[in-house]
């Protein structure tokens, strides 16, 4: 039998290297040229609780980490029981013979005992636990019992041959081990044909686009979901002329990327919700003073600590509407790993063309989710400054007209450096000239031409023409809505419900603010609307009502801390066709 | 921006717009005594980037002739830290009052003081709440009747001179207002400093907290520059020193001119305008990210 994919995942303890077993799995599979899509399930602590990494494994590029579990290696109990549900006829399930295994009552599956602490003592060391598991998922696939004495020289190698010898030895042990059972091995899928793909996260894809976009300095507070791309800047940016700063709280970060800016060079400050609340403050001087500024939040289950290492789309009304006082932002959003290397690059640009801080709505499962990209689908953009002016001038101190009014609502920019043009960006209202004022007229003329950047940036082909992605027929009764690390399973339920001859539309949006109304009230007119999102309360749906000015959207909601099914959005459909 | 000319730099190239603070407001001798050390110093306006916080000293930032960021309540040290490290060829002076370097922005200042990047920090300390209108400041003294503490203020005043001290500060200063002259010999080798420098001001308030004001300090402060036996490059001496005068001090307190700045510390940062490199990775630099990442198909 051919199979389009297949979903290995492994579960266990925090601290017991199923971490290191999952990205190993992932990468070997990477590297024998299949496409591959993972996502890892985490908690906050180091060792104990449960923690399992699922990979899926493909011959077409995937859109999910997959709904059902084809080999599940459990390291514990309780790593059966909690993805029982992901178990069917034909799943395998390598469990850990000295906790006493079994499968929940009527669930589906084989199990296979495996003792992997006792072979991998007999192999030099309980350490090697996860090696022996990978040898019995080997025995699984049909490899052979030297199939990863490569990788076990490149990746061990530098700790000494007895290291990568006891490798060997544990991955052959758990081989031989699930080879005597007899069992046949699952197909693997058909491999895709071989092709330049990376292998990367959301969050790295964001931190090498910032590189893209010329950004040489970032600024952050250590938090999960969002840590990982201060540590890949930490590595890169001294390696091209940069530097990290790690801030002393979120409230410094957000204020250095501001100082940074002002000074004329592109910095930015990646956080999730607990620190983006800390940050709404220096957003609203970024837009008072025309500051560019990129903040990225990575979303995470809230309020307050929430769900720390659990994916949710609840700060999007806060990225919305957050700050005090009326002020331009613009907001972007990636849909997918590739498309969060363009949206970090295209948020310096719009930062720097309209001059106010530009919001990238990201969210956890997008940020942490390993998978391999094809390179053509990193897209790069031109850096583009906007209105710089930068010759020298005559001006006494301070009569530069920095904040002049145009149409377009945006002024030219001096940077600190350029003589005869000095000007005080002030935080109060201010005059043309950046002069502290409570006067009426020019308090009203700031602010209409601050909020008229707005106006300009809706107009801008940049934005709108990347605005919505979409996808399925432009007829079809049903549109399903989403954003940011939704994309996936909603894509995928869409492509099930074509296969099944139900056409549905799925609008995911990329930009928003400004709000493309245009473009989605003609997509959404006389549809029948569901509304996919992570969170309580329908934030996205509550926006479209607000702005599309309609209702009757059907939400498709979910926060209890684990990301979409492609089976639950298609459930959502199902209801709602049924309606 | 390298345009030159032997023109000599004048009080009146840093004149900005009108003071709006109170006749007699401490703060004027602040602004004078920073203008007269940047003209010493022959340094042009355009080369200088003045941060300023919240409260009457926020507005300094207006009044001088230098670019000029005016930005949120205790946070002028991370905008003027960054500033700085994305142009190294910027004079960065942060301004603000005792609320916004020792109230809300104390965390900052801490952090500041432990990275030492070279920016100049003058906090204009006048132990009230100003602009809000006479409430307590966290320099404000033990059982001082405020706005806010109409029985005597129950919190004892923070030393913010002690403070940095035991932080390991690379140079710690104090002035007063009520001495210009001296106020810029001491601005002076603050923005020489390379690292971070904290110059307080007693800079009086003299619509709120009058009783304090420049009688009371030009009787008490001991001036340390003018004293051959005190040497500033003993932090203990300085402790000392504050101790015996109770705060009461004026001059450079303390400096460590071996204390290596920053951006010396950081691995491979290019001492230049970070701004003149906004620009794409190069081919080389792309393929290295490349190559490190799992790439198939090579």
């Amino acid at each position: 039998m051919k199979r389009r994919d297949l979903v290995w995942q492994v579960g266990g303890a925090q601290g017991e290297g199923i971490e290191s077993a999952g990205a190993l799995f992932l990468q070997i599979m990477h590297e024998q040229g299949y496409y591959v899509a993972s996502h890892r399930h985490f908690m906050s602590l180091i060792k104990g609780g449960h923690t399992h990494y699922q990979v899926r494994v493909g011959s077409r590029p995937l859109l999910t980490p997959g709904d059902r579990v084809d080999i599940l290696v459990a390291f514990d109990q309780l790593s059966i029981e909690h993805d029982a549900d992901k178990l069917h006829e034909g799943s395998l399930v390598l469990a850990n013979a000295a906790k006493k295994p079994h499968l929940p009552e009527g669930s589906p599956g084989r199990l296979l005992p495996v003792d992997f602490l006792a072979l991998a003592k007999q192999a030099g060391g309980a350490i090697m636990a996860n090696t022996v598991a990978l040898g019995a998922t080997g025995a699984l696939l049909g490899w052979g019992e030297e199939a990863l004495d490569e990788y076990f020289t490149s990746r061990f190698g530098r700790k000494g041959d007895e290291v990568v010898e006891q490798n060997r030895n544990a991955y052959r042990l758990g081989w031989e081990a699930v080879h005597k059972l007899g069992i046949p091995p699952l197909a693997m899928p058909e491999k895709p044909a071989p092709g330049r793909r990376v292998l990367l996260q959301g969050d790295e894809a964001m931190g090498w686009g910032s590189l893209e976009a010329g950004s040489r300095l970032f600024f952050a507070y250590p938090i999960t979901p969002a840590s990982e791309i201060l540590q890949w800047l930490a590595k890169w940016l001294p390696k091209v002329g940069g530097a990290v700063v790690q801030a002393e709280d979120e409230i410094a970060a957000v204020n250095y990327a501001i100082g940074a800016n002002l000074a004329g060079q592109r910095a930015w400050t990646a956080t999730s919700g607990p620190g983006f609340s800390l940050m709404q403050e220096g957003i609203a001087i970024a837009a008072m003073t025309e500051t560019p500024v990129v903040i990225v939040d990575a979303q995470r289950g809230g309020p307050a600590t929430g769900l720390p290492t659990r994916p949710e789309q609840s700060d999007l009304n806060e990225i919305l509407y957050g700050s005090h006082g009326d002020q331009p932002r613009i907001v972007i959003s990636p849909a997918t790993t590739a498309d969060a290397f363009w949206a970090i690059q295209a948020a310096f640009n719009a930062a720097e063309k309209y001059q106010c801080p530009v919001i990238v709505a990201a969210d956890l499962n997008l940020a942490l989710d390993v998978r391999n990209v094809d390179l053509e689908e990193l897209r790069r953009i031109p850096v583009e400054r906007g209105q710089l002016d930068l010759e020298p001038g005559a001006f006494a101190p301070h009569t530069y007209p920095r904040f002049q009014l145009t149409d377009t609502g945006v002024s030219p920019r001096v940077l600190p450096g350029v003589p005869g043009k000095t000007t005080a960006a002030v935080g109060d209202e201010h005059t043309v000239e950046g002069h502290i004022t409570e006067d009426a007229e020019p308090r009203v003329a700031q602010m209409t031409k601050r909020l008229k950047k707005m106006e300009t940036a809706a107009a801008d082909p940049e934005l709108t023409r990347e605005a919505l992605w979409t996808s399925g027929p432009e007829d079809a009764d049903l549109v399903l809505v989403g954003f940011a690390g939704t994309y996936g399973p909603i894509e995928e339920a869409r492509q099930l419900l074509e296969a099944e001859g139900v056409p549905a539309r799925h609008v995911h949006l990329r930009v928003l603010r400004p709000f493309p109304t245009r473009a989605l009230a003609a997509e959404l007119e006389g549809k029948k609307v569901l509304v996919v999102e992570q969170n309580a309360t329908g934030q996205l749906a509550g926006e479209l009502r607000r702005q599309l000015g309609s209702d009757g959207f059907h939400s498709c909601l979910k926060f209890d801390g684990n990301p979409f099914t492609t089976a639950e959005v298609l459930a959502s459909v199902r209801e709602v066709l049924a309606r | 921006m390298s345009v030159t000319e032997a023109r000599k730099v004048t009080l009146n190239d840093y004149r900005a717009e009108t003071p709006t603070w109170c006749p007699g407001c401490g703060d004027f001798g602040v602004l004078r005594g920073l203008q007269r050390a940047l003209v010493d110093l022959q340094i042009e306006p355009h080369r200088v980037l003045v941060v300023s916080g919240i409260g009457c000293s926020g507005k300094l930032s207006s009044y001088i002739g230098t670019y000029g960021f005016h930005g949120l309540h205790g946070r002028t040290l991370p905008v003027a830290q960054a500033a700085k490290l994305a142009n190294p060829e910027l004079t960065v002076i942060a301004v603000g009052g005792d609320g916004d370097g020792y109230g809300i922005g104390v965390g900052h200042l801490v952090h500041a003081i432990r990275r030492n990047v070279d920016v100049t920090y003058v906090v204009m300390n006048n132990d009230v709440y100003g602009l809000t209108v006479g409430q307590t400041a966290p320099t404000t003294p033990l059982g001082r009747v405020t706005r806010s503490s109409p029985f005597g203020s129950s919190d004892y005043p923070l030393s913010p001179l002690g403070m940095a001290l035991g932080l390991g500060a690379s140079f710690v200063a104090q002035g007063f207002s009520g001495h210009i002259d001296h106020l810029a010999v001491i601005l002076r080798a603050a923005i020489q400093h390379r690292g971070f420098s904290l110059v307080n001001v007693f800079s009086p308030c003299v619509t709120f907290n009058e009783e304090y004001g420049y009688d009371y300090l030009r009787q008490r402060l001991v001036d340390v520059d003018a004293d051959a036996s005190y040497s500033r490059l003993d932090r203990m001496a300085a402790l000392r020193k504050l101790a015996e005068t109770g705060g009461l001090v004026e001059g450079i307190l303390f400096e460590d001119p071996e204390r290596v700045a920053y951006d010396e510390l950081l691995p491979q940062y290019k001492r230049e305008p970070l701004t003149r490199q906004v620009a794409p990775l190069k081919e080389e630099e792309r393929q290295a990210i490349l190559e490190a990442f799992s790439l198939t198909g090579r």
